[in-house]
């Protein structure tokens, strides 16, 4: 049989600390090529922008599930031990 | 001196520089948050939590990995402002000076010409020219400190070129430092904006967000395929709702999911052409009311077009009712209905479609099926009005543990003229590669690609491409592709076993088999090294009775034999039918009777092996 050892207030903090890490980064940057004075350096720029945009938004994305997650799991804890425990019908 | 070494701002850089360092450190502190998370669950057990755990642990990888990357942009572009610093101080000095040596050619020239002479020659000089010495009346040490004055100017221009020269190798560096970072390099092969945010939305984890155009911007299929089957059924029902033209073509995409979408295709397809003939008749009554005489002629113009539409109309809808019967791992049968049409795309002239087993958990080909097949077409193949009837026939013929396409991917030449080009084929080519790499060929079943006619010589070319198979086979085919001179042309089948048949006095392709890669199809697949020639044999397989191919005239279609035997090929039951089974399905096939040659009082009889009075059908084991 698998074991089960859980803390709900253990899940819940952890479903805190998620969602703190879900929080957006900061906004798109808008870098001209006027700045660098270089297309080249500028379409290289926009490039690596892009993409870190694109994960930084993924990875918010993956800790607000986890969040979520880890709130259905305490949920559900929570539920079968006041069954378990004869509080709820 | 119109250059500008010194271009750009070192400050905004900087600026940018500082903004990637603030990211850094934002996705450090979320990477803490998660790893405080991880702590918080550490010592808890259950199955749920461990998943859990893992996700958030490689989430938090990914935030330290993301935060380097942000941290590594900062560092290339606070040493870019730095260099940009030095660059730009160099530049402003050398134009200064250029500036200032500019200058001083023009008062030397003013010293040495007055008002007057340079009223009368002054409009003939460049601002690099001197007045000749013979014009000049006066003291020539004048003309000498001008010239002086323009050659110290000219010095400066290759002290510039060589500054802009050391800017262009720093912008080049910075741009390749830049785009070597190595998260970008992490992130799967993609084209396109949406491909490559859903590369990096998969990098991190994320695939909830991806649309349809990022989906077929991974290029991937087997990506693709993953990513699509970590997907619930409401999200991939969401993707080929909003996406249903690039989700039913998308290599990749499981078959069942391809083929709900393509029925939402057909019935697109019909609704439009069905507002076309609605356009049309109002087109007719409106020339109808202009129409001065003759109105059965006018409507006849409209009537016809009206024609065209509704058959092809009447032809998707077939697809839509037909059904289909295919029998599972224990041989019962099944009957679904609609043709399971795995490529659907009017923009291309292209269709595919699907005879065979499903898979009811993956979509795709179960993984008890041996023999795959794919089955290219020739000349005349077009989406308005797709025959895939050799399809069902060959998938009957070969079994239960079977699964044949057939693929007629883009546009064919439509007669026999165009089929004289290979511009249809060398179009073809890489959508057949794409397609038949892109198969789910359950492990250890043999996929086998075929291709009849103009079909063979885009076999030929697609895998000359690079599609790989298990067997090829080349039915009648106008030979092994423009350019082909044989199997060593062929990066991933060239030691594949390799067939071919051709009816003996096939008119169609036989006057136009090509010696090497210069025929009008390339090498002929009769007699390149390396591919073994099977008979077309008998009407009947086996039955001498029924006569052979060759001689065989298909009843009221006002064809001769010889034009006729290349299509007869194909007919089901026939012995080039049955050896075409026998090469999808790794079984015995006939190889070709050589014919011979007769001297009948002293004149040269070419005989058929088939005909030879020591005709006994010879066999291999297709590998």
């Amino acid at each position: 049989m698998a074991d089960l050892v859980v803390s709900e207030a253990n899940i819940v903090g952890a479903a805190v600390l998620l969602r703190q890490a879900a929080e957006p980064v900061s906004d798109a940057m808008c870098i001209a090529s006027s700045a660098t004075g270089s297309d080249a350096v500028a379409a290289a720029l926009d490039d690596v922008e892009f993409v870190l945009r694109h994960v930084m938004d993924g990875l918010a994305e993956v800790a607000a599930d986890s969040a979520c997650d880890a709130d259905g799991i305490a949920a559900t804890f929570d539920e079968l031990d006041g069954t378990l425990s004869g509080d709820l019908p | 001196m119109d250059l500008d070494p010194g271009r750009g701002n070192p400050d905004a850089v900087r600026d940018v520089s500082r903004q990637f360092a603030t990211r850094a450190d934002g996705m450090t502190e979320r990477a803490r948050a998660g790893r405080g998370a991880l702590e918080s669950l550490a010592g808890l057990e259950s199955a749920a939590l461990d998943a859990l755990r893992a996700r958030v642990a490689s989430a938090v990888d990914k935030f330290d990995r993301a935060a380097d990357a942000a941290t590594e942009a900062s560092d290339i572009l606070g040493g870019y402002a730095a260099s940009l610093d030095d660059i730009r101080s160099r530049a402003r000095a050398l134009l200064d000076e250029a500036q200032a040596s500019y200058d001083r050619i023009w008062w030397r020239r003013g010293q040495a010409l007055n008002e007057a002479s340079e009223t009368v020659t002054g409009w003939a000089l460049g601002w690099d020219d001197v007045l000749p010495s013979w014009m000049y009346l006066d003291d020539p040490g004048y003309l000498h400190r001008w010239q002086d004055a323009i050659d110290d100017y000219r010095l400066l221009r290759p002290q510039l070129l060589s500054l802009q020269t050391e800017r262009d190798q720093l912008d080049s560096r910075t741009a390749t430092r830049l785009r070597g970072i190595g998260l970008l390099g992490e992130l799967k092969p993609s084209h396109g904006v949406s491909g490559r945010a859903a590369a990096a939305a998969l990098w991190a984890g994320d695939a909830t967000g991806i649309s349809a155009e990022g989906l077929a911007g991974l290029e991937d299929p087997d990506l693709i395929r993953e990513v699509w089957n970590g997907l619930t059924p409401e999200q991939r029902a969401a993707l080929i709702a909003a996406a249903p033209l690039v989700i039913g073509n998308l290599n990749g995409i499981p078959l069942r999911d391809r083929v709900a979408a393509n029925r939402i295709n057909i019935r697109d397809e019909i609704a439009a052409r069905e507002t076309k003939i609605e356009k049309i008749e109002q087109q007719k009554a409106e020339a109808l009311r202009n129409a001065y005489y003759g109105d059965d002629d006018v409507a006849a113009v409209y009537d016809q077009q009206i024609d065209e539409q509704q058959a092809v109309i009447d032809y998707y809808q077939s697809l839509l009712d037909q059904q289909v019967t295919w029998r599972d791992e224990s041989g019962v049968p099944h009957t679904d209905d609609g043709a399971r049409v795995v490529v659907f795309d009017p923009r291309n002239q292209a269709i595919a479609t699907y005879q065979g087993p499903l898979d009811p958990a993956t979509g795709d080909i179960p993984e008890w099926v041996r023999n795959v097949a794919v089955s290219v077409p020739g000349t005349g193949a077009s989406m308005t009005d797709f025959n895939d009837e050799l399809g069902s026939h060959l998938y009957t013929a070969a079994g239960k543990e079977s699964a044949v396409f057939q693929w007629a991917g883009g546009e064919f030449p439509q007669n026999l003229w165009e089929a004289t080009s290979s511009s249809y084929a060398d179009k073809l080519a890489p959508e057949l590669r794409d397609f038949t790499n892109a198969i789910a060929v359950p492990e250890g079943a043999d996929l086998t690609v075929l291709g009849h006619s103009y079909g063979g010589a885009t076999v030929g070319l697609a895998e000359q491409a690079g599609l790989s198979a298990d067997r090829i086979l080349y039915v009648a085919a106008a030979g092994m592709g423009h350019g082909v001179d044989g199997l060593l042309d062929f990066p991933l089948t060239k030691d594949v076993p390799h067939y071919s048949m051709m009816a003996r006095n096939d008119l169609v392709v036989g006057l136009i088999q090509g010696a090497d890669g210069g025929g009008l199809h390339g090498q002929s697949a009769l007699d390149a090294d390396g591919v073994i020639r099977l008979e077309t044999g008998f009407v009947q397989d086996g039955d001498p009775g029924s006569g052979t191919i060759e001689g065989h005239n298909i009843p009221g279609n006002g064809t001769i034999p010889a034009i006729d035997a290349h299509s007869t090929i194909l007919q089901r039951g026939t012995g080039a039918f049955e050896n075409i089974v026998a090469v999808i399905t790794g079984g015995s096939a006939e190889l070709y009777a050589p014919d011979e040659t007769l001297y009948v009082q002293g004149y040269p009889v070419h005989a058929s092996g088939l005909e030879s009075s020591d005709y006994t059908p010879q066999y291999t084991e297709v590998e």
